[in-house]
């Protein structure tokens, strides 16, 4: 199943595949992207290539508001698409596939969850990184004719 | 073949075989036991005929089979070689010459090689007569000095000399391009010091290093610009090919082939340049039998214009064919799911734009050459991804107009930077009539006056979906033209910003996904700081925008 | 479908960049270029390729050599010969060294991806 890279947010836990992470960014500010709305959150450069940038919380739900000070952007990178998360000031972790071998995954499903494991009693949703880069996409395109 | 596209390297090439042949016919003059090199001389002459018959360059390639054939015999010991031979070669080699230098400059090949052809001939024919007995004949000397002094003639005359086309890979001017666009945003970031800064010397350096990456720029586009006629030769052939196909006659004209393109544009430029003139023959112009009893002439016209308009080229495509009937397009609008009432109360020109949504432009009847036809939606999707904008204009019954408007360089872009609130945008400066800092009592109204006139303002922050920055004192005013018919006829258009910045020269990266469709922004570029920032794509913005449809400058 | 990997031999860059471009949009991959018969034997036996293309008139090593080199690898690849107008009477001498089709210069699309698709490689063939 690969080494996961997992989320605290507010009490909850996800995790995401760390192949698919290209680079963590810390910044003070997300620059405005025109006509975000919905989850996207503004844009940043990662290794001189722009990146759009996702709100996790507002993603999944948990939270409408945008907080302030300085924020974490997960860079996510699949194929040539680059796809930034903000996660706020949220912790990070890891669980190394060694650890995940023997857990079994329920295949629980969320809109952009698609599987929950448990290690010692703490579920982690798995986060469906493709429905969010297809969902982003959409909003950022919905805007034209 | 596409053949332009091979003409460097042949060049290249040719001349280095060409060289080779001037080595190897002196090797042999010295010491013609030298055996390898009449293999060598051999595949040369060979390499010169299959290249030139690939590009179709018929003389050459006759002549350098003939010198082929003679030097095959000479390699199967058919014939002797003696000086006679290397001196005829010689000779035929500097006709050779001549037509590859015909090549360089693109003046016709008429160089008459009936002459070479014929010497070629006989000092093959008399060898094979004598071959037998006289293979071995002793030379004469007299023949081997006039050989001589022609090799002489040959060598002063070429001198030592390189091809002054180089072989260079496409990618290596990509990379240029991006070295530069590099420098230019290190050069954004010294400039606002230099404001602050005393020191002369600083200034001045800056101030040279400005200039020389400007040089630089200037040079590396230039080497990449090709004439959009490189495009557009093939065009009369795959027109014939689709009139042959649709029973049509259409007669295409095109004009300002001079006119230069960046090679990148030009490259992404042919598929839809080839969609449009398809879909001219296919469902513009009308069979001969209808244009007849319309009282048109049978043959149609297709004419492709190219012009330069500031700093971006001009593409129109136009026909004399049965035009685009509008209320057809709205009808079909609505069938596809449009708000009826929406499309009804679409002016002409605002309808017309409706063949390029998905699905709508596409014919009814299938045709031979393009199917069901490539969708308007998808050309007007390649245009915008080579920094264009398309625009239609069409009387029903008398024809189609298409115009494209084209960058004619890529990434560069001379821009203003511009605030509102914490945010920053890049407004290209070709798209800018004037920049005017106004005090908000000015704009109270909605509207700027201007020299007497009335210009209507917009807030480019709600356009965008910003949400209301502070309330200030004074505002910039971008004022733009104005292609926005629900402001009325009015010619130009004020856009509200908080304030402006330095012009500088972004260096501007293509939208990829997920943001390549991003509304209101043409690219993106990094500043010195490594910021992102949008470049604004303000014919969008102005044309149609979805945030907001009031007038707001309170 | 994986795109068959195809390795170029040919001494003229010239003809080098037309055939990479004519492949490319066949859709074949060019794993390999070649710029004599050596060089060909020696990437065949490296890259394994699926298709080897061969111009007759190379260099160090011309091209016929490198086919019956190279057939004698007995590698899974077809051979198919380039040979320039006028040298037709090789072809037969081609196919004596283990290629399997020819292309006769001066090259064009329809020619080259006409003669790669007929012959009918299977990935797997040993």
């Amino acid at each position: 199943m690969g080494d996961k890279l997992v989320i605290e947010l507010n009490g909850g836990r996800y995790a995401l595949d760390t192949a698919l992470v290209t680079g963590i960014v810390e910044v003070e500010r997300i620059p405005f992207l025109p006509g975000q709305t919905s989850f996207v959150g503004g844009i940043i450069s990662l290794r001189g290539e722009p990146v759009a940038v996702i709100t996790l919380k507002k993603a999944l739900g948990i939270s409408e508001s945008t907080e302030a000070g300085p924020k974490k952007v997960i860079v996510i990178k699949e194929k040539n698409k680059l796809l930034g998360i903000d996660i706020g000031g949220s912790n990070v972790s890891f669980l190394w596939e060694e650890e995940l071998k023997k857990m079994p995954v329920n295949s629980e499903q969320d809109r952009y969850t698609d599987g929950v494991i448990d290690p010692e009693g703490k579920k982690i949703k798995l986060i469906n990184w493709a429905a969010l880069m297809v969902e982003a996409a959409r909003i950022l395109s919905a805007n034209g004719i | 073949m596409d053949t332009s596209k091979y003409k460097a390297l042949y060049l290249q090439e040719t001349n280095e075989h060409i060289s080779g042949i001037e080595k190897g016919l002196l090797t042999l003059e010295k010491d013609p036991a030298e055996g390898g090199a009449i293999d060598n001389l051999f595949r040369h002459y060979h390499s010169i005929k299959g290249m030139s018959a690939s590009m179709g360059y018929d003389p050459l390639t006759k002549l350098a089979h003939a010198q082929e054939d003679l030097l095959d015999k000479v390699r199967s010991k058919k014939i002797a070689l003696s000086p006679p031979i290397i001196s005829t070669l010689l000779e035929c080699l500097d006709s050779l010459k001549e037509l590859v230098k015909k090549v360089e400059e693109d003046s016709p090949l008429d160089t008459d090689i009936n002459p070479f052809l014929k010497m070629l001939a006989s000092i093959s024919e008399v060898r094979i007569e004598n071959a037998a007995g006289a293979a071995t004949a002793p030379r004469v000397s007299p023949q081997r000095e006039t050989a001589v002094i022609n090799v002489k003639e040959a060598f002063t005359a070429n001198e030592l000399k390189i091809s002054n086309v180089m072989k260079v890979d496409g990618k290596v001017f990509d990379d240029l391009l991006t070295t530069v666009g590099d420098l230019f945003m290190v050069l954004s970031a010294f400039k606002p010091m230099t404001h602050a800064s005393r020191s002369i010397e600083f200034k001045d350096g800056v101030h040279m290093l400005g200039k020389a990456i400007n040089t630089i720029h200037k040079n590396i586009l230039s080497a990449r610009m090709l004439p959009i006629g490189d495009l557009t030769q093939s065009l009369p052939r795959i027109v014939r090919d689709i009139c042959k196909a649709s029973g049509k006659e259409v007669d295409l004209k095109i004009e300002g082939t001079e006119i230069s393109l960046d090679r990148s544009i030009l490259e992404n430029l042919g598929s839809p340049l080839v969609h449009i003139i398809r879909n001219a023959v296919d469902h513009g112009i009308e069979p001969i039998s209808e244009r007849n009893s319309a009282g048109k002439l049978s043959v149609g016209t297709i004419k492709v214009k190219a012009s330069i308009k500031r700093d971006r080229a001009i593409v129109e495509i136009s026909d004399d064919g049965r035009g685009i009937d509008i209320e057809k397009i709205k009808k079909k609008a609505i069938a596809k799911g449009l708000s009826g009432d929406r499309v009804l109360a679409m002016s002409d020109k605002e309808a017309i734009k409706l063949i390029c949504l998905p699905g709508l432009s596409t014919a009814e009847t299938v045709t031979d050459t393009s199917g069901r036809g490539v969708g308007m939606d998808i050309v007007k999707e390649l245009v915008e991804g080579i920094g264009g904008s398309l625009e239609i204009e069409s009387t029903l019954g008398k024809g189609t107009k298409i115009i494209l408007e084209l960058p004619r360089t890529t990434s560069i872009t001379k821009a203003l930077v511009v605030s509102i609130g914490y945010e920053q945008f890049l407004v290209p400066i070709s798209k800018i009539e004037k920049v005017k800092e106004v005090k908000t009592s000015d704009i109270s109204g909605g509207v700027l006056e201007l020299n007497g006139t009335e210009i209507p303002i917009i807030s480019l922050g709600k356009t965008l979906g910003l949400e209301d920055s502070f309330d200030r004192d004074t505002y910039t005013i971008l004022i733009v033209e104005n292609t926005r018919p629900a402001l009325g006829d009015k010619k130009l258009l004020g856009l509200k910003v908080d304030d402006f910045g330095d012009e500088i020269d972004a260096y501007i990266k293509p939208l990829v996904p997920p943001m390549s469709r991003l509304w209101g922004v043409s690219g993106i570029a990094l500043m010195g700081d490594g910021k992102p920032v949008f470049l604004l794509d303000i014919a969008q913005i102005v044309s149609k925008s979805p945030h907001n449809n009031t007038l707001a400058a309170k | 479908m994986e795109s068959k990997r195809v390795l170029i031999a040919d001494d003229a860059a010239f003809f080098r960049v037309a055939l990479r471009d004519i492949l490319k949009k066949g859709g074949y991959e060019v794993v390999g270029e070649a710029t004599n018969g050596a060089e060909a034997l020696e990437q065949a036996a490296a890259l394994r390729p699926d298709i080897v293309i061969l111009d007759v008139v190379m260099p160090v090593k011309n091209g016929l050599e490198a086919a019956r080199e190279i057939s004698q690898l007995k590698l899974p690849l077809k051979i198919v010969m380039c040979t320039s107008l006028g040298y037709e009477p090789i072809v037969e001498e081609a196919i004596k060294s283990g290629a399997c089709a020819y292309i006769i210069k001066p090259l064009s699309e329809t020619k080259v991806l006409n003669t790669l698709g007929s012959l009918g490689i299977v990935k797997s063939q040993p």
